[in-house]
């Protein structure tokens, strides 16, 4: 079947279209070229004068996993407020702050996205993971996989186990668990904390390991340089929301020396302590860093103001942070030697100091980064805000009027302490259309996603370019996934399968053998019941694997 | 004064959900109107008229007449005007309750009173459990106003108690005032096992002995001024309320749950 | 289908399940997972009396192991029985407690552990002095756990015995580091609960009958639902255990289950299914509720699965 999307103006960053007025051909959910005037379309779109962009890629959103459904446990309230009825399409489901599966993927495909990317898939924890990102509709997923508070991780590391030795075990776990990235979350904190800890420097020595997170930093940064894997190590630094922990990130990231490194929900490791509160902005310190260091990335974690809950692995900051409750409920765990996870509720409050200068901070760091194919849009959902917020957050970032007259009504002392008033840098569509397609597309390594070139997925949302943005990127007129019309004007009109992207770069095998006495004796699942295939991703609901290309693995 | 009543031709087979049929809901609304309403009945949406005979002309007061506990949430979120009940009801009477007045004269069942807001609960036969408490995952049970129960009350009475005046004429089940936050309960007959469980706040009026739990104090026999001002405010308020005064000012005061480092307090009269 | 139909999902040991599953949602918890407390825990309070018989393995596979990666030598590890008579092994530390105070111990030692002063000089038949040494023994522990499976507290409102052991653990993690373990997973209760969870985001008990999901903790329990004649009829299914028969009621009851079960009173509709793990490939939860197990194929059955089975009823509707 042909499709034809005709005269839309195209904003295709990563084919140098901005704006070009073109027609889109659409044939076995590929983009093709144009066959020519003798073939005719099946089905013909007019989009002239619409915004044609390709779906939308969220690079770390919390759509599934232990936590995830932790976070759905503890809030029937929440759930409560916000109930999706049953259509003839769809099921009763319910959304907000930790949405299930099923709205996760409603939403998501009606905002125009078409791929969204689990940021804390822990290996122990892959398989539920897989099978509630099986159950989240429509848009594809991936998932990175959390090392680096394993015990393994650890004790390979004070053995002076060989880089060698160490990269096999990342291949492999990315491998078994079926992932496309590795992310470290307060690393050796998560791990600390099991004997007591309750913080870990970036240069302080861990209990028991005597290893440093700049160490373990290192280690995984290299480990992914060397297998090639297109997405560079994925962190969540220490200190996180720690008054003063700017000075961390900044450490970090010279930290790394030169290695690629993705720097998560940065908004978070970007606070100061100067004024009289002892809490303020270090966005122009970390985005002059980002600025200057071409190795590094960052997406934001933006916060927005009301309910939301907050999931993440770094159990040692959410047991701190369980002090915030709100309402007061919290779960912090320690999970199988391999990680941990703590979920805690949190309302952003507009007249709270510190939360109205977190909204600020987050701010600042979009509009002060430069390049915005290494800076991308994000709530860290749910952490900052729903992903229901992104229309709202876009409009933040692409209408200055509107976020001066927001500015204007947050806790007055807030708004004064940032530069947020003075900054006049509005984002274009060309610029939204990197940091939410191209951008993460190119970051992860997606080489048929998040542009509209010949041969790629037929991920594709047309807007109305309405001047109020919100409303434009709320509402899509047409998401089409893989080829198929899939939500129209806002509705779902198909509920389809989406596919699980990987890598699978090269590794010794031999490394099971290393790792079979470890289950054997202190996990208390064996090695061969580890891993997860295809087939068993596809019984969980997943469209097929999508393998991804590794650079050349380097010469050792 | 002109009112609407509603008169149950039969119990129907699975619990209707009567919120919608409250009197600030059907002020103006025709008996034509009325009897199109769409109740929730399990999976099946009813029309009031299928299940009722609507007489009157709506006003400030809904009669309900041969009520039965199949009928659900009657009164629930409702805000002003006076509901009288003749005969049972079911789960969530007045649940949400914004203002005005609630009558039942028979019975009623489980989680009366949740999340109520103000207003008046008038229940002159027997409660089931959780009355005035919270529902899975609130934080919070009853917000205020006042419930009284002629009968007996099951377990959990008051559970999560966040404000407002719970009097039970008859006796209480377990677990009575468990998890209070603030708020007053008073209980006229006997309560069952552990009251006060992990209450933080709020007082529990018992009227004799019960078995507290062991983490509750005794801080000995006092004469409370508290007392004589409880019974003034129920004498205030409404006459049923009027007869839960205490009389005297004389009770042995226990303070706990210390188990969670609560500071509610048991009183037992003397 | 329940979301087709708008019925109630439920599951047959959700009494049980909802002992957790309300304290989670009302205050949370610290818990931990079989792992860490193999190769971690110096000192574990199990709670309840039939642990060991409803999970034969726990001791052997958590408890009586001593070799860690975390100690040189084996491992020092304290196992205190807290419950009525449990039947625990032979020579263990046993502290008899009746169920319906178990509530009430676990409050005292959280004032003893806070050095809260109480006057109460016994609770539940257990010497203050011997609550005191034990308390203290908890604080004093590098990694503790508290273990209980929600099926042994097997009394009205057991919730609140399960949140004075999850306020317990919360105070002890003040100074140092504590975990509770609740105990579940049997006949995929901890595994339906997951499911009904991420799809719908609400728990078990919820019911689609308004065509929104609808939670109901206390009136959409099943034993509820059917005594107060609130269902017309009843979907049992239980493809694991032959044993596990629908409860006696007068509503039409249809049974998919294993063909081995034999009924004293026959349903409306029996349709004998195949079994997980034997007959078809599936995923199950441990008892921890954390790890989800593949269930392989290992022969061939003539029978649907559940899910087929469910499948062809929904297409025939
Ligand atoms: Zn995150």
């Amino acid at each position: 079947m042909l499709i034809r999307l005709k005269g839309g103006r195209i904003y295709d960053p990563a084919n140098g279209a901005n704006g070009t007025v073109r027609d889109i051909y659409i044939r076995d959910g590929r983009i093709v070229a144009d066959p020519g005037d003798s073939a005719r379309p099946d089905q013909d779109y007019d989009v002239s004068g619409k915004v044609v962009m390709a779906g939308a890629i969220d690079m770390h959103t919390h759509i599934g996993g232990g936590k995830v459904n932790i976070a759905r446990a503890l809030l029937p309230e929440d759930h409560r407020a916000d109930l999706l009825a049953r259509t003839e399409l769809t099921r009763a489901c319910c959304g907000h702050a930790a949405p299930s599966t099923l709205a996760t993927g409603y939403r998501y495909a009606e905002m125009g996205y078409t791929a969204c990317f689990e940021p804390a898939l822990l290996p122990t924890n892959a398989r539920q993971a897989h099978m509630e990102m099986g159950d989240v509709p429509i848009v594809d997923k991936g998932g990175y996989a959390l090392l680096g508070n394993d015990d393994l991780l650890l004790s390979l590391m004070r053995e002076g186990a060989d880089q060698k030795l160490i990269n096999d075990y990342v291949a492999w776990t990315l491998d078994v668990t079926q992932c496309i990235g590795i992310k470290v979350v307060n690393p050796g904190g998560i791990n600390a904390f099991k004997f007591n800890a309750r913080k870990l420097d970036l240069d302080e020595t861990s209990p028991r390991y005597g290893i440093t997170p700049r160490a373990i930093l290192l280690t995984l940064a290299q480990a992914i340089e060397d297998l090639g894997v297109p997405h560079p190590l994925h962190v969540h630094g220490c200190n996180l929301g720690v008054p003063g922990n700017v000075d961390t990130t900044l450490e970090t990231i010279s930290g790394i020396e030169g290695l690629p490194m993705h720097l998560t929900h940065i908004q978070f490791h970007s606070y100061g302590t100067e004024g009289d509160r002892k809490f303020s902005s270090g966005a122009a310190r970390i985005a002059e860093a980002i600025n200057r260091n071409p190795n590094i990335s960052a997406d934001v974690g933006q916060i927005l103001f009301g309910q939301t809950v907050t999931a993440s692995g770094d159990n040692m900051s959410q047991h701190r942070n369980r002090k915030f409750a709100s309402p007061n409920k919290w779960v912090v765990m320690d999970i199988e030697c391999d990680a941990g996870c703590g979920v805690v509720p949190f309302r952003y409050r507009d007249q709270n100091f510190v939360n109205a200068l977190q909204w600020a901070i987050g701010l600042e760091i979009f509009l002060s980064v430069d390049d915005p194919w290494r800076i991308f849009l994000t709530t860290d959902h749910p952490n900052g805000a729903p992903f229901t917020t992104y229309p709202h957050l876009i409009r933040l970032l692409m209408d200055k009027t509107f976020r001066n007259e927001q500015l204007a009504r947050l806790n007055p002392d807030a708004a004064a302490a940032s530069t947020l008033g003075s900054i006049t840098r509005e984002y274009t569509l060309n610029e939204m259309a990197i940091m939410t397609r191209a951008g993460p597309a190119k970051i992860l390594g997606l080489a048929d996603r998040g542009h509209l070139g010949i041969g790629a997925g037929a991920d594709i949302t047309v807007y109305t370019d309405h001047e109020d943005r919100e409303a434009m990127f709320r509402t899509p007129d047409y998401v089409f996934k893989d080829g198929e019309l899939v939500a129209k004007d806002g509705r779902i009109v198909k509920v389809t399968l989406g596919a699980t992207h990987v890598v699978k770069p090269a590794y010794d095998r031999g490394i099971e053998d290393r790792l079979r006495p470890f289950f054997a004796r202190y996990r208390s699942t064996r090695l061969e019941n580890f891993a997860i295939d295809e087939e068993e991703l596809c019984e969980c609901g997943s469209s097929r694997l999508t393998v991804h290309q590794c650079r050349h693995a380097r010469v050792a | 004064m002109s009112q609407v009543v509603l008169t149950l031709r039969a119990s129907p087979a699975i619990v209707v959900d009567c919120s919608p049929l409250t009197p600030d809901r059907l002020a103006g609304k025709s008996a034509a109107t009325i009897a199109a309403i769409e109740l929730q009945s399990g999976n099946r949406r009813l029309p009031a008229g299928d299940l009722f005979d609507i007489t009157g002309e709506s006003g400030d007061t809904l009669v309900i007449r041969n009520a039965c506990n199949k009928l659900d949430r009657i009164g629930a979120g409702m805000n002003g005007g006076t509901l009288e009940v003749e005969g049972d009801v079911g789960a969530f009477l007045g649940a949400g309750l914004v203002s005005g007045t609630i009558r039942v004269s028979g019975g009623a069942g489980a989680f009366a009173a949740t999340g109520m807001v103000a207003g008046t609960l008038h229940v002159r036969g027997n409660v089931g459990d959780f009355l005035g408490a919270a529902i899975a995952g609130d934080k919070q049970g009853m917000l205020g106003g006042l419930v009284v129960v002629d009968g007996d009350a099951g377990d959990r009475v008051g559970d999560h108690l966040r404000r407002g005046i719970i009097l039970v004429g008859g006796n209480a089940g377990d677990y009575c005032a468990s998890r209070m936050l603030a708020g007053t309960i008073a209980v006229r007959g006997r309560v069952g096992a552990l009251p006060g469980y992990a209450m933080k706040r709020g007082t529990l009026l018992l009227a004799g002995a019960a078995e507290l739990p062991t983490t509750f104090n005794d801080c000995g026999t006092h004469e409370l001024m508290f007392l004589r001002l409880f019974a003034r405010h129920l004498a205030g308020v409404d006459a049923a309320a009027a007869s839960f005064a205490p009389h005297g000012e004389r009770v042995r005061r226990f303070v706990g749950d210390r188990a969670n480092g609560g500071l509610g307090e048991i009183l037992i009269t003397v | 289908m329940a979301n087709r139909i708008g019925a109630i999902v439920d599951h047959m040991n959700s009494t049980a399940l909802s002992r957790n599953l309300l304290v989670l949602q009302d205050s949370g918890w610290i818990v931990t997972t079989f792992a860490e407390v193999r190769s971690r825990a110096d000192f574990v309070l199990i709670v309840g009396t039939e642990t060991n018989s409803r999970f034969p393995r726990f001791a052997e596979r958590l408890i009586d192991p001593l070799d860690s990666p975390f100690s040189d030598g084996p491992m020092q590890r304290s196992v205190v029985y807290l419950g009525a008579r449990p039947k625990a092994p032979a020579d263990a530390r046993v502290l008899d407690c009746p169920t319906n105070k178990l509530g009430e111990v676990f409050g005292a030692l959280r004032c003893l552990v806070a050095n809260r002063p109480l006057q109460a000089v016994r609770v539940a038949g257990l010497d203050m002095e011997i609550l005191n040494g034990l308390a203290d023994e908890m604080r004093k522990a590098k990694y503790g756990v508290v273990a209980w499976a929600a099926a042994d507290l097997d009394q009205p409102h057991g919730e609140l015995i399960v949140q004075s052991i999850c306020g317990l653990v919360s105070d002890l993690n003040e100074t140092t580091r504590f975990a509770g373990l609740p105990l579940g997973g049997n006949d995929a209760d901890v595994t339906a609960n997951q499911v009904t969870l991420w799809q719908t985001g609400l728990p078990l008990r919820t019911g689609f009958g308004r065509g929104v999901p609808e939670y109901d903790a206390y009136h959409f329990g099943t034993d509820r639902l059917l005594a107060g004649r609130n269902a017309d009829v009843l979907l049992w299914i239980s493809a694991f255990d032959p044993l596990r028969l629908p409860p006696e009621t007068d509503v039409p009851t249809i049974v998919l289950g294993s063909p081995a079960m034999r009924f004293t009173k026959a349903p409306a509709v029996f349709i004998p299914v195949a079994t997980p793990g034997l007959h078809h490939a599936g995923h199950f939860f441990r008892s921890d509720g954390v790890m989800a197990i593949r269930l392989r194929k290992l022969a061939d059955s003539p029978l649907p699965s559940v899910a087929e089975a469910l499948t062809a009823i929904e297409q025939a509707l």
